[in-house]
């Protein structure tokens, strides 16, 4: 299948998880701050490409979710919240000692450290801070899940191409 | 799993375990010290003022109460770690008491009679939040 087609079917399917996940909001009080299973897209695109695919993937999602689920002012929030987490993850990555759950908590937690930063600069106060325990939290735990469910599906998919299981790390 | 006899688990390094515990601790750390009553940025503070006077100002924590007196009159202000209200007071309407407590949003209390008002100053995470998603 070429590349452009499975980028796109990335991007089709963060889009999905993404609708999903609007669908359970997490913290009413602060927008954009959700459970971050349109990372499984990401990941998924940062072990099979490479960086520069995954931004794109990443971007697009962003985009698109902005424009057909939310409005300018998440567009914002879920921006930052990519970038920290697209930042964080690739330096994971590059680290080359976490396998992809190790990646993948990083950026779910970086992400929930970018929506709140972006809070706080907004609102000017840093009270936003105060639902820091529960974020690191969540972004924790779906972080180990995403990262457990790429790290599979990357074996099926290695195996299915043959080439093998090896080399999921790094 | 069910269907592929290559099934290779995922293998988790120590760093990612590492990495795991540290976010956890971080979360549990960051909600002790919240729950044994650590703050962060600017503390609110209910300001008294009577006859145009600033006479008391009371920051939001401990529960307290002040007494304030006017001519021959007398309020009972006193503040918690949310808000202020006016507990006590001898005027003869006592709009004041009934208003109940106040929780910052450019809310006050006025008490005519003994010319007192109180009102919340100081940064306010929740009502500017929900200012913004409005």
């Amino acid at each position: 299948m070429g590349k452009t087609a499975v980028l796109s079917m990335l991007t089709g399917f963060a889009l999905i998880l993404s609708y999903v996940e609007a669908a359970i909001p997490l913290m009413p009080q602060i927008p954009g701050v959700k459970l971050g299973l349109a990372n499984l897209a990401t990941v998924l695109c940062l072990y099979l490409y490479g960086r520069r695919e995954a931004f794109l993937v990443n971007m697009a999602r962003v985009l698109l979710v902005s424009v057909l689920f939310g409005n300018l002012y998440t567009a914002g929030y879920s921006l930052a919240g990519a970038l920290f987490s697209f930042t964080a993850m690739v330096t994971a990555k590059r680290a080359r000692c976490f396998s992809t759950v190790g990646v993948s908590v990083c950026g779910g937690v970086f992400h929930n450290i970018g929506q709140l930063l972006v809070a706080a600069a907004v609102t000017t106060t840093l009270q936003v801070f105060y639902y820091l325990p529960w974020l690191l939290l969540s972004g924790g735990i779906t972080g180990i899940l995403i990262g457990i469910l790429a790290g599979e599906v990357l074996v099926h998919v290695r195996i299915s191409q043959g080439k093998g299981s090896g080399g999921i790390r790094g | 799993m069910f269907f592929c006899d290559k099934m290779e688990k995922v293998h988790m390094t120590r760093a990612d375990w590492t990495l795991i515990f540290c976010v956890f601790a971080a979360a549990a750390g960051t909600a002790l010290f919240f729950l044994q009553g650590g703050r962060i940025g600017q503390e609110r503070v209910a300001v008294v003022e009577q006859d145009g006077q600033e006479v008391y100002r009371l920051p939001l924590g401990e529960e307290t109460a002040v007494e304030v007196f006017w001519e021959d009159g007398c309020n009972v202000v006193s503040v918690d770690g949310r808000g202020v209200w006016i507990s006590y007071a001898d005027c003869p309407d006592r709009i004041c008491v009934r208003q109940g407590k106040i929780f910052g949003g450019g809310q006050s209390i006025v008490c005519l009679p003994h010319r007192l008002v109180v009102y919340l100053e100081g940064a306010a995470g929740e009502e500017t939040l929900d200012a913004m998603t409005d």
